[in-house]
């Protein structure tokens, strides 16, 4: 009952973040043109400003002012902006946004597809944020490197210095299928998991190999192919 | 303290972000966040720093002058 009060009565994360981040932006901005148009005569010995209680010296209310305006609000502005930054990373959505990814969305959410990535959504084996899930890799470091990637992906973008179709840059890790799928009773009951296991943990042997096509392929992905306005309608079109 | 530079950059940076803040779905918009605001903040408070360290060198340099005048009128008075 408290948790469905709760529910109610809170607002979503991205409701709080907009407004947060707004009115911190514009306090900010209000403490910058107050330190804009601080005068020499402002700052002398004998002028106080008085805060309720507190009697300050107005050079001393100033640095304060500044600092709070050039050090404190900006790196509340920076950490709130920054939640948009991650949250949306880790978001299908926020993939979605670059209309280079649309190829991949689009076919996952297709309910004839049947590459690993439509399988794997049809079948609700990832519940959700199911882009980064297979696309950062396990660990501090990873997650880290995976952020690193993302930053370039998104200065790619924006300078228009890609080329479709896109391609993932470097190796595909087994540890982010195994991280899900060894142990369970399906995986150990086919026999060449255990012949090849050796391999496919020290990655000489990609789990693709053999499991087919995870996303449409770079032909159809190419802009002019038979396949590439299909898969590159937006959404609800 | 001048801090008019510091002021007017972090203005445009703060614009930025509230902008972004407000439209998060825009990628162009997180780019401008990423890769200009969030340095703009920096070299803010980099120029800010700086610029305060000065000061208090100034104002330590002024202590120590102060104290060497001092000394120096005591000398006199000595002798």
């Amino acid at each position: 009952m408290n948790s469905l009060l709760f529910a109610v009565c809170l607002p979503a994360m991205s409701t709080v973040v907009k407004v947060a981040g707004t009115l911190l932006g514009l306090a900010g901005i209000l403490l910058c043109l107050r330190v804009l148009h601080v005068r020499p005569s402002d700052l002398t010995d004998t002028r106080v400003i008085k805060l309720g209680a507190v009697i300050l010296p107005a050079a001393a209310f100033y640095k304060l002012l500044s600092f709070l305006g050039l050090i404190v609000v900006p790196t509340c502005v920076v950490g709130v902006a920054n939640y948009n930054v991650f949250e949306r990373a880790s978001k299908v959505e926020g993939c979605a946004s670059c209309h280079i990814m649309r190829p991949f969305v689009n076919d996952m959410h297709d309910a004839h597809s049947d590459t690993l990535a439509a399988r794997h959504f049809r079948n609700k084996w990832i519940a959700e944020d199911q882009c980064y899930h297979c696309h950062s890799d396990y660990g501090l470091s990873g997650t880290l490197s995976a952020k690193a990637e993302g930053y370039r992906h998104l200065a790619r973008y924006v300078t228009a210095t890609y080329h479709e179709p896109v391609r993932l840059r470097g190796h595909y890790l087994n540890g982010i299928c195994l991280d899900c799928h060894r142990g369970t009773a399906k995986f150990d009951a086919v026999a060449s998991h255990q012949t090849v296991g050796d391999r496919l943990d020290s990655d000489a042997m990609n789990c693709l190999n053999c499991h087919g096509l995870v996303h449409p392929t770079p032909a159809q992905r190419t802009p002019g192919s038979s396949d590439y306005e299909r898969l590159m309608r937006e959404e609800g079109k | 303290m001048n801090l008019r530079l510091q002021a007017v950059l972090a203005i445009v940076a703060f614009v930025v972000s509230i902008l972004y803040v407000l439209r998060p779905s825009s990628a162009h918009l997180m780019a401008l966040f990423v890769f200009f605001a969030q340095p703009l903040f920096l070299i803010v408070a980099l120029l800010y720093l700086r610029r305060g360290f000065k000061e208090l060198r100034a104002s330590i340099v002024a202590v120590m002058l102060l104290h060497r005048l001092i000394d120096d009128l005591r000398e006199r008075e000595v002798r």
